[in-house]
């Protein structure tokens, strides 16, 4: 039986649940990667180009875990929503890691950010694995689509709890979902603000959408990510609930400083900490960090 | 109304002559200093690339020389890289520092709506005179890219060096002053008649290498430390692989030409990366294959900035090349820090290892 690897990373945080059931339906073994530990993000820094974004070389350490397990490692070419683009590191992601490994075994196609879009690709893929009969398809797209919306279901029902009522400050975590998925990546900030009597919502379920219209609020912006990323940011300002956010981005993300620049420095209403991950965090530098900021949101709600 | 517009290398000259066509009022940008750079870095986010710092530098100064409005390149949102949102960070961060200008953008949108945006600033244009304007404006880039690359090839047979940069800067002066098109094709006559007088020795064999990279960094001498002269006085003959004037045939939708050579470009390249990214970066990957199997170049030289997104990818994909063709490559990243004899030390073992 052919084996596909997905790299539980980038993209993959996204979509690992939809493409896994997808391929499993059709009669392949999918083996994710394992959840991100210190020794792939060691392994993945040390072969990958130094410039490249963080969450890059996590997924780079992700792709060199599955290499001899697997027959083929799934990674397609993100192409965002209609008229938005990814940064240029998801666009040419297969291509990046084929020129940096030619011995790998690739399974790669193009793929959209919406429904349609999505399908046709995966068929394509699915039709250079040999699985031509269309019935088949549409069944195992059809599976896939459930389980996603079967993840996302979960999600939302595990955010209204009695511990988010009892907790006395309520703290908001904008960010990719690649960074926000990631337990390492996240270096126990729920843990540490838990000590604090603080609980962290992660904002990529939004309770409600802001009513800011995208083109009036003057961020139309090119890259599909971080569109939603200020969608996010503006709906944590917006909901009166949420007493400060932390907003987390990978170490020399491109994009993201643009965002920073324009959205976190003008609209400062509430207290927002900036955090940067990168492969030499440590849990004693964030833990100060959180503190003060801690401090600041107290100071701010009295 | 006072228009101004960043150097980017010579192309400003260009842009001034459509500007003017429009019967715009229009300021030459003082030179780029060090001053320039400096107030760039001191306000732009850490992890901006070059250009970033180096244009918001350059608005300061256009505003301080006088203009108060800006005439910059815009891309279409295919072109992944961050130049396009490039206008609206500056303006946020000059803002806050109590500087305000309009702001006119050339490209990257539809004709009708571009033609729409320029309405504002010259009331009663018609869609043919602003696609002529256009025309004329990238004729015009098209003969100051024409001239650079004249005086870049002619530079290696040279003897006297100096006249070259003389040459180049009387070319672009006639250029200049040349405000139609019969003018500039007895610009370009008269360049060629000047050049004839500079002695040269056609007997030397210079090597051809292959300069690529990102826009900025290729077009702006200012930061590429006028890398071509440098090469040019050593003995090498640079090609170079970005033209801007292309982009605009591409881009401005104006007319059907350049459209093919995109095209060939991509074959070449699509062995290696077969996706969009930026400002033809995927073009420059194409170029390099072309010219490589054709055995035209004997060596590569990668500018590109640091934190350039599409370029890092790009630096990965030439390793890999210069590996498969077993050629020499230099990258030259470049931060705020750079300085002129760190690159001239790696210039210098390039040419060394090049001539043996």
């Amino acid at each position: 039986m052919v084996k596909i690897g997905i790299p539980r990373a980038g993209y993959g945080q996204y979509y690992c649940q939809l493409w896994k059931t997808f391929f499993e339906e059709l009669g392949f073994d999918v083996v994710l990667s394992s959840e991100t530990t210190k020794q792939i993000v060691d392994n993945g820094v040390k072969h990958s180009d130094t410039d490249i974004c963080f969450a890059i070389k996590i997924y780079v350490g992700h792709v060199l875990e599955l290499k001899d397990k697997v027959d083929h490692i799934f990674i397609p070419s993100m192409s965002g929503y209609r008229n938005q683009y990814l940064c240029s590191y998801h666009m040419a992601l297969p291509y990046l890691i084929k020129n940096m490994f030619p011995d790998l075994k690739l399974l790669t196609g193009k793929l959209g950010s919406d429904r349609p879009e999505m399908r046709q690709g995966l068929f394509e893929i699915a039709k250079k694995l040999g699985k031509k009969n269309e019935k088949e398809l549409q069944s195992a797209i059809r599976a896939a689509w459930e389980a996603e919306n079967q993840e996302e279901r979960e999600d939302i029902s595990s955010s209204a709890t009695e511990r988010w009522k009892k907790a006395e400050y309520k703290i908001a975590l904008v960010g990719a979902d690649y960074i926000t998925k990631d337990k390492f990546c996240l270096m126990n900030l729920p843990g540490l603000l838990k000590k604090e009597n603080a609980i962290l919502k992660n904002m990529n379920h939004p309770q409600r959408r802001s009513g800011l219209d995208r083109k009036t609020a003057g961020f139309n912006v090119r890259w599909a990510i971080e569109q939603d990323m200020i969608d996010r940011f503006f709906d944590a300002i917006e909901w009166e609930d949420i007493d400060g956010i932390i907003y987390i981005m990978p170490f020399s993300c491109g994009p993201c400083f643009l965002f920073q620049e324009q959205v976190i420095n003008e609209y400062n209403e509430k207290p927002v900490l900036v955090l940067n991950v990168d492969e030499s965090q440590n849990e004693t530098r964030i833990k100060t960090r959180i503190e003060a900021f801690i401090d600041v949101v107290k100071g701010k709600k009295k | 109304m006072k228009v101004s517009f960043y150097h980017l290398g010579n192309s400003w000259i260009a842009f001034k002559g459509m500007v003017k066509k429009l019967g715009l009022e229009t300021v030459d940008p003082p030179k780029i200093t060090r001053k320039t750079l400096e107030f760039g870095v001191k306000h732009s986010p850490e992890s901006a690339c070059e250009p970033f710092k180096y244009i918001l530098g350059e608005y300061r100064d256009l505003l301080e020389a006088g203009a108060d409005t800006i005439f910059y390149m815009e891309s279409s949102a295919e072109e992944a890289c961050r130049i396009p949102q490039y206008m609206t960070g500056p303006k946020t961060i000059l803002g806050r520092l109590g500087y305000k200008f309009d702001t006119i953008a050339w490209g990257g949108k539809e004709q009708k709506e571009l033609l729409e945006d320029f309405r504002k600033v010259s009331p009663g244009l018609t869609m043919f005179k602003f696609k002529l304007v256009q025309l004329f404006g990238i004729i015009k880039l098209h003969y100051i890219e024409w001239l650079e690359d004249f005086v870049n090839q002619l530079r290696p047979y040279a003897i006297d060096k100096e006249k070259c940069n003389e040459l180049m800067k009387t070319g672009l002066d006639l250029i200049d002053k040349a405000q139609s098109i019969p003018n500039l094709i007895k610009a370009k006559r008269k360049i060629k008649k000047l050049a004839r007088q500079i002695k040269s020795d056609r007997t030397r064999k210079p090597i051809p290498i292959l300069v690529v990279g990102d826009l900025f960094r290729i077009l702006e001498h200012e930061a590429n430390q006028h890398i071509f002269e440098k090469l040019g006085n050593v003995g090498i003959m640079p090609y170079r692989s970005f033209y801007l004037s292309h982009y605009y045939r591409k881009g401005g939708k104006i007319g059907p030409w350049g459209k093919k050579s995109f095209k060939y470009r991509r074959k070449f390249a699509s062995r290696y990366i077969n996706s969009t990214m930026a400002f033809g970066t995927l073009e420059a990957v194409g170029d390099t294959v072309r010219a490589l199997k054709k055995n035209k170049v004997k060596g590569i030289i990668h500018l590109y900035n640091f934190t350039c997104m599409p370029e890092i990818v790009n630096s990965v994909i030439f390793k890999k090349i210069a590996k498969d063709f077993d050629v020499p490559l230099l990258s030259l990243v470049s931060g705020e820090h750079e300085t002129v004899a760190h690159q001239d030390t790696r210039i210098e073992a390039f040419v060394d290892l090049l001539k043996k």
